[in-house]
């Protein structure tokens, strides 16, 4: 598949053969929502917890008899029913995590890279670097791509600028080739990878 | 495609069971467990009681009956068997139960085979079988095979063992009709027998005199083990006799045995004469 590369100023210089196993899917939804939810589940910490009978501090002292009483009978204050009791089938610091396949998860990616490359949402820059950090100085850049909404993914190594001018721009995310990733990449509406990005990626899923 | 649009495969997952969870889950009250104490025993008729009151099940009068001899035949569709034309594994030439059993294409015969209808067939089929749907026949009949349907049931196995004991017992019991009574049909078969020497007539009925017993008379459709005994006792001992049997002496053997016209209902001649044949 044939791409034009554009430089960061709009105008194209060359293009660049994409890889058809890699961006040329047809988008799978049922792979693409696994692999969001692995990684949802993944990145959940886990940490909720309540008191749950046995945590609470109560007396174990029993409360009114057995018999006689002419009240219910109730053994522990700790129990769910009570006030200041413990929470039954509370949350407990777990792990969310569930595992998805290798394999299944590379194919996710590939299928995220054609889900962008088919509906006309990737572009190619030959390069993304900024001469200063400025945060004016990309927006401009981004008007002229016409990004309003997007994910740049950079070469291993981010230019400082890029990354420090983006700081501030709503809805836009940088990451370094190795970071990228398919819940970043569907959550964004343009998806801009570097020369170097796509020789990464291709690299990375073959 | 953005996350909202994403959705995995319908069924791809199943939602637990919620156990315990009120009566409209169908696995509220025990949740699955059943019931515990007496009810949980087996063999408990605490079902069908009603407090004392004598139960619905004993209050109404008993009602049918099941028939120890009911013809079981098993059910072989047409599906199944282009099924195993398909795998290869129909031998060829005619098809019997035991050929389609040993072909794995049924379990196990029963009383016999009966074809059903049910899907298309592409070869030509040769069955002996001991029934066969209209559909079924006509599929078979249009495939280019053809059927044949065997009346009685296939011989057992066990009857092999006992014909020698049998022969050399029957060799006196042969000979008693012979001296209480010699109806002219009778005085006519006895001879040649007790003489043993070749008659040009009737080889068959001579052969079969000559081992004492006569033929299997049983194998006649309407003729069981009482009727046969009865049969000899008249003097009537192999197919021949039954075959050539006149309608006068029909009609006194009818009277004689208590027959209730099942000769000709039945048309015992013609049955014997096929026995003959084989």
């Amino acid at each position: 598949m044939k791409c034009d590369i554009t430089k960061l100023d709009g105008k194209t210089s060359g293009s660049v053969d994409l890889d058809d196993a890699i961006f040329g899917l047809e988008p799978r939804k049922d792979i693409l929502h696994r692999m969001v939810r692995y990684q949802l589940a993944k990145r959940q910490q886990g940490t909720h917890q309540v008191q749950e009978r046995g945590d609470v501090s109560k007396t174990t002292k029993r409360i009114g008899k057995q018999k006689g009483g002419g009240t219910a009978r109730h053994g522990n204050g700790s129990v769910s029913q009570f006030r200041g009791g413990g929470k039954a089938h509370g949350p407990r610091v777990r792990d969310h995590s569930f595992d998805l396949p290798k394999k299944v998860r590379a194919l996710a990616m590939k299928h995220a890279l054609s889900a962008k490359a088919g509906a006309g949402e990737l572009i190619i820059v030959d390069d993304v670097t900024l001469k200063a950090a400025k945060t004016s100085d990309l927006v401009k850049v981004l008007e002229k791509m016409g990004v309003s909404n997007g994910l740049i993914v950079g070469g291993r190594e981010l230019d400082s600028n890029l990354s420090k001018a983006a700081q501030n721009v709503k809805n836009l995310d940088v990451l370094p080739s190795q970071g990228a990733n398919v819940y970043d990449i569907l959550r964004r509406h343009t998806l801009v990878l570097s020369k170097e990005a796509v020789a990464d990626l291709e690299a990375r899923l073959k | 495609m953005r996350l909202n649009e994403l959705a995995d495969n319908a069924g791809a997952t199943q939602k637990p069971t919620r156990v315990g969870r009120g009566i409209g889950s169908g696995k509220g009250k025990t949740g699955g467990r059943g019931v515990k104490g007496q009810k949980s025993r087996s063999g408990v008729a605490i079902k069908g009681f009603e407090g004392g009151q004598m139960p619905i099940h004993m209050r109404l009068p008993k009602r049918g009956f099941n028939k120890p001899n009911r013809l079981k035949l098993t059910e072989l569709t047409i599906r199944r068997l282009q099924q195993a034309i398909d795998a290869g594994v129909l031998p060829k030439g005619e098809l019997d139960a035991a050929a389609l059993v040993s072909a794995g294409v049924i379990r196990r015969g029963l009383h016999g085979v009966r074809v059903i209808g049910g899907g298309e067939l592409s070869s030509a089929l040769k069955l002996k079988v001991r029934g066969i749907t209209k559909g079924a026949q006509a599929i078979i009949e249009k495939a280019g095979g053809s059927v044949q349907v065997i009346e009685e049931v296939p011989a057992k196995p066990e009857k092999t063992a006992k014909p020698a004991k049998k022969a050399a017992k029957a060799e006196p019991a042969a000979k008693k009709p012979a001296a209480k009574k010699a109806p002219a049909k009778k005085a006519e078969a006895k001879p040649a027998a007790d003489k043993k020497t070749p008659a040009k007539k009737a080889p068959a009925k001579k052969a079969a005199a000559k081992d004492g017993k006569g033929d299997d008379l049983t194998k006649i459709s309407g003729v069981g083990p009482v009727f046969a005994k009865r049969l000899n006792g008249e003097g009537v001992m192999t197919y021949a006799d039954i075959a050539g049997l006149t309608k006068a002496r029909i009609a006194e053997l009818d009277e004689k045995l208590d027959l209730k016209n099942n000769i000709e209902n039945d048309d015992w001649p013609a049955q014997a004469k096929a026995l003959m044949g084989k």
